[in-house]
């Protein structure tokens, strides 16, 4: 049974669409780790499912309920941390839970201090909120969460300011909720390796649209490793790749690099098929497959099966041929003569030739340089995300 | 312990309220602004018992009409008696009279001079603002609580803030009045005089308070809603005082209405002389006219207005 379900959410603020259609299931007793970039709707989506913003359309299931009274009801059973920690400022930490505890129904001193203990927080500091790090702030807001012992917890960005050890207690808290009481949990994270350690479902928002909802094991297979190349001149380079792999093998990332996720070509045949068609190679190695570089080639990276439609625009930008797609692969055998095993296992000049329309121009490592530095300027952002890649993923 | 039950969300905010220092201070200031006007009475009325009887000058009566003492009244006429010969003990008696009369005007408008009003305006800036600012709304409506609930237990949180405030006023101004005793005397219908202002200064307090918790729950942040509620306060007495002027003064029409208008009724509610049919209009009916009207605007807008 899904504790919580959203079918075709949308919510407008000002004619914008903030949240547009996104259908999420989250089923009883699963981390759900909800992923999107700054402004992607992720929060609003949440502000949904707890009654605090109305929808502008499509429907909201809390353990099946969906009028305003059930839901209600319903939503007495959910701790929740949204945005900045909700807490009175001039109120000592046991008083905040107090107070919290009194509205909620569930006052009893004793099973305060032990939630305070549970969240790493001395239930006899008398010293105002208004004082405490935000850490500490960001630690009682989850245990005002868990008053009540909620069957399902929603935390929009729990570790925020938290350092290394308070993360690590937050991880384990979640984990624990979550083996030993079943609890269900949705959690909105920016720390993707945190989400990648306790979600066992996740939803990618981006625009306001769904772009995928994935379980960990569809995630294990996007989180494959692949060889990473920076070439000298990308319409040439797609010219080989296109030859040698299948459109689902190969991504484009920014600064004129691909990703090769077809392993069975390793990185001295990859070497040389780009050496054969005079493509200068500046960088080659083999990237461990992660979370955070899966998640951003599918919140709008250049994916290699949910942005078809940007890497499409590369093609036509650069006038290269489109790849082939596996599942229309059949098909094309039927229309080219040769067939696409042939061509893979069997990469050669003339064959890249046949298929570039434009001559092949000899790009020095300056050249490369400079189209990396004229993308960086277009693009910072995606420049820093690169970066950050790189430095994580590097093995050679 | 039910859940989401209007005496768990009562409990919740009085246990908030008990523990806001504005509330505290509040109290102080009541008694310190108390005590000043009081001290200041006393002064004067102490001022007036010891001000030196001129024999035989021309003196006026406490109705206000001349009575003319002097051997020569041609001389009189050009300027006051008291003016140029001094204080006849008529005078003195009328002053000691008016100040008297003043003392006891003190004591029904009790909230008028400790300015329990705009405290309480103050503090539920404080209180609701906050409560917006600091997200605690937005974690009972996460919670399944019933925005209707909520927004009637912020007020009769604060009600009961401007009834413990009022009495508060009311036995502080008792005290301090006390010292130099009701005019003449005090008895069973000065008591009831004093019993009617209470309940017509409650009664324009909770008006106020709903006015202001409505701009709280439009504004939904402390600072803002405090800027608003300074700012009627400082504006309606222009406005209002400005069109008494020009239509009233300038124009000698009837501007009775004028007490009709928001946040005018407290100035009738604290008189110690009986009513008019008009002015019981303006300070029973428009109160509660007020409070429905901004209950309403309040509520509708907290129901359907996104909580940030």
């Amino acid at each position: 049974m899904n504790a919580i379900e959203t079918s075709h959410l949308s919510k407008n603020y000002g004619g914008k669409a903030v949240l547009d259609n996104v259908s999420i299931s989250i089923r009883e007793g699963e981390v759900y780790g909800l992923v999107g970039r700054n402004g992607a709707g992720k929060t609003t989506l949440i502000r949904c499912i707890l009654g605090l913003a109305t929808p502008s359309g499509g429907e909201i299931k809390i353990n099946g309920a969906t009028s305003e009274n059930a839901l209600n009801y319903e939503r007495q059973k959910i701790g929740s941390l949204i945005d900045s920690p909700a807490l009175v400022m001039h109120l000592s930490g046991l008083d905040n839970l107090k107070a919290a505890a009194l509205a909620f129904g569930h006052y009893d001193v004793a099973r305060l201090k032990e939630l305070m203990h549970k969240v790493g927080l001395n239930p006899e500091e008398r010293m105002a909120v208004k004082n405490y790090s935000l850490g500490m702030k960001q630690r009682l807001a989850i245990a005002i969460a868990l008053i009540g012992e909620p069957r399902i917890l929603i935390l929009d960005e729990p570790v925020n300011g938290l350092d290394p050890a308070g993360i690590f207690e937050v991880r384990e808290l979640i984990q624990r909720l979550n083996h030993e009481e079943k609890v269900t949990i949705l959690i909105s994270s920016h720390l993707l390796s945190e989400l990648g350690k306790v979600a066992n479902s996740y939803g990618i928002i981006e625009g306001g649209r769904l772009v995928k909802e994935l379980r960990s094991s569809d995630l294990e297979e996007l989180c494959r490793p692949y060889i990473k190349v920076v070439v000298g001149d990308l319409k040439v380079a797609l010219n080989v790749v296109v030859e040698n792999y299948h459109a689902h093998d190969f991504e484009i990332l920014p600064y004129n690099t691909l990703a090769l996720y077809d392993l069975s070509k390793d990185i001295p045949t990859v070497a040389q098929m780009f050496a054969k068609a005079n493509v200068p190679v500046i960088n080659i190695y083999k990237c461990e497959g992660d979370l955070e570089s899966t998640f951003i080639s599918l919140m709008g990276g250049l994916g290699r099966s949910d942005s078809g439609e940007q890497r499409d625009k590369v093609f036509e930008d650069l006038d290269v041929r489109k790849p082939k797609r596996s599942d229309d692969s059949k098909q094309e055998t039927h229309e080219d003569t040769r067939p696409l095993e042939e061509e893979i296992n069997e990469p050669s000049e003339a064959n890249v030739e046949e298929h570039v329309e434009e001559p092949i121009e000899q790009n020095s490592e300056e050249t490369a340089e400079q189209n990396l530095e004229e993308q960086a300027e277009q693009n910072p952002e995606e420049a820093d995300v690169e970066k950050d890649a790189e430095g994580g993923n590097d093995e050679e | 312990m039910k859940n989401n039950s209007m005496t768990n969300l009562l409990s919740s905010d009085f246990f908030k309220l008990r523990k806001l220092k504005s509330v505290w201070i509040g109290l102080v200031i009541m008694v310190v602004l108390t005590f000043l006007v009081y001290a200041i009475f006393w002064i004067g009325l102490n001022v007036a018992e010891h001000i030196e009887v001129t024999e035989g000058v021309s003196t006026q009566a406490p109705s206000g009409e001349a009575i003319v003492d002097a051997p020569n009244v041609g001389e009189v006429s050009e300027q006051t008696p008291s003016e140029e010969e001094g204080i006849s003990q008529a005078d003195k008696d009328g002053i000691i009279l008016s100040m008297r009369m003043l003392g006891n005007q003190l004591l029904t408008g009790f909230t008028g001079i400790c300015g329990s009003e705009l405290l309480i305006a103050i503090i539920c800036c404080i209180f609701i603002g906050g409560e917006f600012a600091n997200g605690s709304f937005r974690i009972l409506i996460s919670r399944g609580m019933n925005r209707v609930q909520l927004y009637f237990s912020k007020w009769i949180t604060m009600a009961t803030l401007v009834l413990a405030y009022s009495v508060f006023s009311l036995i502080v101004s008792g005290i301090f009045a006390a010292v130099k005793g009701y005019y003449p005397s005090f008895g069973g219908h000065e008591f009831g005089i004093l019993m009617r202002a209470f309940g017509l200064q409650f009664l324009c307090n909770l008006a106020t308070m709903t006015i202001v918790m409505m701009l709280c729950f439009l504004c939904r942040s402390s600072g803002s809603s405090l800027g608003a509620t300074i700012g009627v306060y400082i504006l309606f007495p222009i406005i209002f005082g400005s069109i008494e002027t020009v239509m009233g003064v300038m124009m000698g029409k009837n501007v009775d209405w004028i007490s009709f208008l928001p946040m005018q009724q407290s100035s009738i509610a604290q008189l110690a002389t009986p009513l008019s049919t008009t002015e019981i209009c303006a300070v029973v009916i428009m109160p509660i006219v007020y409070i429905a009207l901004s209950m309403f605007v309040g509520l509708y807008t907290f129901i359907k207005r996104d909580v940030k």
